[in-house]
């Protein structure tokens, strides 16, 4: 059992980037309940440009090892706010007007937005999926039982941080407050003066830019290609649905459980690394039929 | 009713009539008819249990499943494909009886991710038991008629007919209040004495028994499947986009929004200048499609010829 | 509402205009050569491919596409086909069978192809082998490794193929394996038909032998960390590290690699091919791998071909895929020159009197394999990355550099 406290500890990490990918998911899903297909693409384009920013910092300005560090330090800022204003320009020129259709109408329209974003990346900047060669991806912390690469302790620390800064957001803020009260009854937050339009625009923002963090943080973990966003939003939307709608501090909880839980599996079951993704999905499954409503209460 | 029925034997004319009208010995053209059936099967199935308010992910692995039964019952027991048929039904549908029950008390999205979840794990599964699967290589099966794609279309003919009357029979019969009670307010249609578990668990088993017949005609016809592309979660993704394009609810929408979606799609595919791009012309025109059809193309059908003496879409 | 309905429907408007400036520029090139087809006399020759030219093999698709069409504009520019221009009419097979199948309909019998090319993923050559087979019409087959397509076109005159298959990827790296001095062997292996098929390999002929295989751990490709499977490879006390894995799964297995207290003595891994820039990253120094061919190759026709190349594209060949793709029209347009157009029987004649000393290194020949009746290129070349590139260290004949 020498390996315990490294399987414990690379689960834990494994959760981070999980939760980060589903953060930006849980909002526009328990507040606007739009099932956004094209959440991925955001994921996507916050990754490349991720990328693009290392390539500006390591080649043409030469930083050298102030690199990592500042991919995170401006990259997060800097996509969050480009892909929120994208993505506040998809909701009032796409999903606004068709807000009041079906629910199922809005999932089409996502899913034609995703279409296009990943085949319009796809043709514009190449198919070739490409690695950013980070140095904190590959320089390694010993801690004497094991050595981790900066790169995964750097994305757990985003994850927490952005889980907990919106955590505070929704709990404290009063733009929170209204978001909670929007999710919880549209007519009635209506009904007491909330601009629940504005408040919708706010919330797919901010879910987008949530999303550009991942994906500046994918970079660290990962090649960046056009295609990377389905298997990515696959698993958020169960992550999301496993802590129950509306449940930030739940998103957390499901991550940590399926992290250790596939860290366990691969490090102790012959063979356990192919069945991960498997087990994965059979654990979203049972735990769905023992609590209908995920995770939450 | 009955007009619409003079109607809907219309159009299985026209369709029984296309390997010997415009199709005339075309070996691509077949093809694609063979295809453009299966995926109407796909289609009218997802959208009954649509209908009862369930979101169904599981479709593709429906499909896939009704696909590996044949293909296993060929392997073991030499069954031949058009008996497989009947036996991947019978093996799926008890599949999926017993996924509807479990899952009966999942509302919305929760039951989406649930079948999601449920049909994500069988590419793992068919991975794992290489004996019987064939593994990551695959399994065959020799083709259908020996190929003969003028034969096979009659087989997914046959499939698809049926899928269409169950669509019709559930729209036409009281199942319909049913169903739509369900759908707007289960709690409410329990409490006025109906029967919601059998709605929902009746209508997913023999829509899930169609997607299997479904992909139990693509093995043979295909000849060759591998986990990956039995299981492949665009399968499903499509079952509920051809309908939302063609129209929900209605038997007219699935068959049109899938004669509709993969035309276009086949089109731009092949055809320069749009060849090399055509997948971002793709999404453009579903996006779009959404903003002005918001009833899809059934929809739109009704609101310019809704004065014609027929209903289509009921 | 309405008004911005109507913006969404200019804004998209002006987005597919776009996409259809695009379209123009990316196919200029083929522009180009109808342009030229239209001047000649005689109606184009036509060649049919079908790649994965959309998802996450386009990629791949591309750099044969591009392999392809080089050698497209340097036959036209000789002259091409006693005077007519050759033309290839690409077909994406979204890695799809049924849409291969459908596509493969349609370049045979509604375009007429006189040679069908292409072929990349097995599970779409397998489902390929029916109609190929109704149809017998001349394939000059790219890609494809899979044994069981071997198994399925076994003994058919008219199907001709370019890549090694898996076992002989598997004996090519046996070879090398037995010349280092390493006896215990881990396999680590994605767990599609790629990395599976080379781990049945390596499970039966590695003890044949004489050297140990300690373990076969699979893994799902994407995976981010692999230090539980690392854990478990360690324990098997394997002193050399076999990995099979995707180009996007080499970095994170490295670091991964890192991260444990593990050091194997040395790593061999053979994805198809290695992410772009890996030479410059730090766990590149001393990995050794597999390939059918690199830009370094110390051939003439190799030489040429990355210089002809790095002219059209501006960039060198980016995998072993655009070499063999050139070589694959080359050779099949050769034979169409000797044979006339519509003649199959002759066009096969022409292809198995085929030698030619192609840009990948050896002489193309085709002999029979285990069981098909066409095999071009059977071995391939073990390399080791050092200070940033690919130096052949295996077979000697070929070698470049020593291993470190």
């Amino acid at each position: 059992m020498e390996a315990l406290p490294q399987t414990l500890l690379f689960g834990v990490l494994r959760s981070g980037l999980y939760a980060l990918t589903a953060l930006g998911l849980a909002i526009s899903l328990g507040v606007i309940g739009v099932v956004n297909f094209a959440h991925g693409e955001f994921v996507m384009l916050g990754a490349y440009s991720g990328f693009w920013l290392y390539m500006l910092l390591s080649g043409p300005l030469g930083l050298g090892p102030a690199v990592s560090p500042l991919v995170i330090l401006i990259g997060i800022p800097l996509s969050g706010i480009a892909l929120y204003i994208v993505a506040t320009g998809i909701y009032r020129f796409t999903l606004r007007p068709v807000l009041r259709q079906p629910e199922l109408n809005q999932m089409l329209l996502t899913f034609g937005l995703s279409i296009l974003i990943v085949n319009a990346t796809s043709i514009t900047l190449s198919p070739q999926a490409k690695d950013a060669n980070l140095d904190w991806r590959f320089d390694v912390l010993d801690l004497g039982f094991a050595g981790v690469t900066y790169a995964r302790l750097a994305v757990f620390a985003v994850c927490v941080a952005l889980v907990l800064a919106s955590y505070l957001l929704l709990q404290r803020s009063r733009l929170g407050k209204q978001m909670r009260a929007v999710a919880q009854n549209r007519l009635g937050a209506q009904l007491v003066g909330i601009h629940v339009d504005r408040v919708y625009e706010i919330a797919f923002g901010m879910s987008a830019a949530l999303a550009a963090a991942a994906g500046v943080m994918l970079v660290f973990q990962t090649q960046v290609s056009p295609f990377l966003g389905l298997g990515t939003l696959l698993k958020a939307f169960s992550i999301v649905v496993l802590a129950g709608l509306g449940n930030l501090t739940g998103v957390l909880w499901a991550s940590l459980l399926l992290g250790l839980a596939e860290q366990f599996v691969s490090q102790y079951v012959p063979g356990g690394s192919a069945l991960r993704d498997g087990l994965f999905f059979v654990i979203i499954f049972v735990v769905l039929l023992a609590r209908p409503g995920g995770l939450r209460r | 009713m009955r007009r619409d029925l003079g109607l809907w034997a219309i159009f299985l004319v026209v369709v029984a009539a296309v390997p010997w009208t415009f199709v005339g010995g075309d070996r691509y053209l077949m093809f694609l008819a063979n295809v453009m059936l299966m995926f109407m099967t796909m289609a009218l199935s997802w959208d009954v249990v649509a209908r009862t308010g369930q979101l169904s992910l599981a479709h593709g692995a429906f499909f896939g499943l009704g696909a590996y039964s044949v293909a296993i019952a060929f392997k073991l027991w030499a069954l031949p494909p058009l008996v497989g048929l009947v036996f991947a039904a019978i093996v799926v549908a008890g599949i999926a009886f017993a996924l509807g029950l479990v899952t009966l008390r999942l509302r919305g999205i929760y039951f989406a991710i649930a079948t999601l979840a449920f049909a994500e794990v069988w590419r793992t599964v068919a991975l794992q038991i290489p004996d019987l699967s064939g593994g990551t290589v695959g399994i065959a099966m020799p083709p259908l008629f020996g190929g003969d794609r003028v034969a096979s279309y009659y087989v997914i003919g046959a499939i698809f007919t049926l899928s269409l009357a169950l669509s019709l029979a559930v729209r036409w019969s009281r199942w319909q209040y049913a169903v739509t009670a369900v759908r707007a307010n289960e709690n409410v249609a329990r409490v006025m004495g109906l029967d919601v578990v059998r709605v929902k668990v009746g209508l997913f088993t023999a829509s899930a028994t169609f997607a299997a017949l479904a992909g139990a005609f693509y093995m043979p016809f295909i000849t060759h499947t591998d986990p990956f592309d039995a299981f492949d979660i665009g399968r499903s993704v499509s079952a509920l986009v051809f309908p939302i394009f063609g129209g929900l609810y209605t038997s007219a929408g699935p068959v049109i929004g899938t004669i509709v979606m993969r035309s276009l799609e086949e089109y731009l595919r092949v055809t320069p200048p749009w060849k090399d791009g055509y997948q971002v012309v793709y999404g453009l025109v579903i996006v779009i499609a959404v903003l002005f059809l918001p009833r899809g193309v059934v929809g739109l059908a009704e609101r310019y010829v809704g004065r014609l003496p027929w209903h289509f879409s009921r | 509402m309405r008004s911005h309905r109507i913006a969404t429907a200019l804004v998209a408007l002006g987005l597919l205009a776009g996409a259809c400036g695009g379209t123009t520029s990316t196919s200029a090139p083929t522009a180009t050569t109808a342009a030229t087809a239209s001047a000649a006399p005689k109606a184009p020759v036509k060649l049919g491919a079908l790649l994965p030219l959309s998802g996450p093999s386009a990629a791949t698709g591309q750099d044969m596409k591009d392999g392809y069409e080089l050698a497209v504009e340097q036959i036209n520019a000789a002259g091409g086909i006693n005077g007519a221009n050759v033309q290839v009419i690409y077909e994406d097979d979204k890695n799809d069978p049924a849409t291969a199948v459908a596509s493969w309909e349609k370049l045979v019998n509604s375009d007429k192809v006189e040679v069908m090319m292409g072929g990349l993923a097995s599970t779409i050559s397998l489902a390929l082998i029916e109609p190929a087979k109704k149809a017998a019409i001349p394939m000059a087959w790219t890609g494809a490794a899979a044994t069981a397509f071997e198994t399925g076109m076994a003994g058919q005159d008219f199907f001709f193929h370019y890549h090694p298959w898996e076992y002989q990827n598997a004996t090519s790296a046996l070879a090398f394996l037995k010349s280092t001095p390493l006896k215990k062997w881990a396999v680590v292996y994605e767990d599609g038909a790629f990395g599976t098929g080379a781990f049945n390999g390596f499970k039966t002929t590695l003890p044949a032998q004489g050297q140990e295989l300690t373990i076969g751990e699979a893994y799902k490709t994407g995976s981010t960390d692999f230090t539980g499977l690392i854990g478990r490879v360690k324990n098997s006390g394997a002193e050399g590290l076999i990995v099979v894995p995707f180009a996007g799964d080499v970095i994170p297995f490295l670091t991964s690699l890192r991260e444990s207290t593990y050091k194997p003595k040395l790593i061999y891994a053979s994805p198809p091919s290695f992410p772009p820039d890996f030479g410059k990253s730090p766990v590149a120094e001393g990995v050794a791998g597999l390939t059918l061919w690199t830009t370094d190759i110390p051939a003439a026709a190799s030489k040429k071909f990355v210089t002809d190349f790095t002219k059209k594209y501006n960039h060198a060949p980016v995998s072993y895929w655009s070499a063999l793709a050139f070589t694959n029209v080359v050779t099949a347009v050769d034979a169409l020159k000797k044979s006339g157009l519509g003649n199959k029987a002759g066009w096969v004649t022409a292809m198995e009197a085929t030698s030619y000393d192609s840009p990948l290194g050896p002489t193309l020949k085709f002999t029979p394999s285990n069981t098909v009746k066409h095999q071009g290129f059977t071995s391939l070349v073990s390399f080791q990355w050092q200070s940033g590139k690919q130096e052949i260290v295996f077979p000697e004949s070929l070698s470049t550099a020593k291993l470190k």
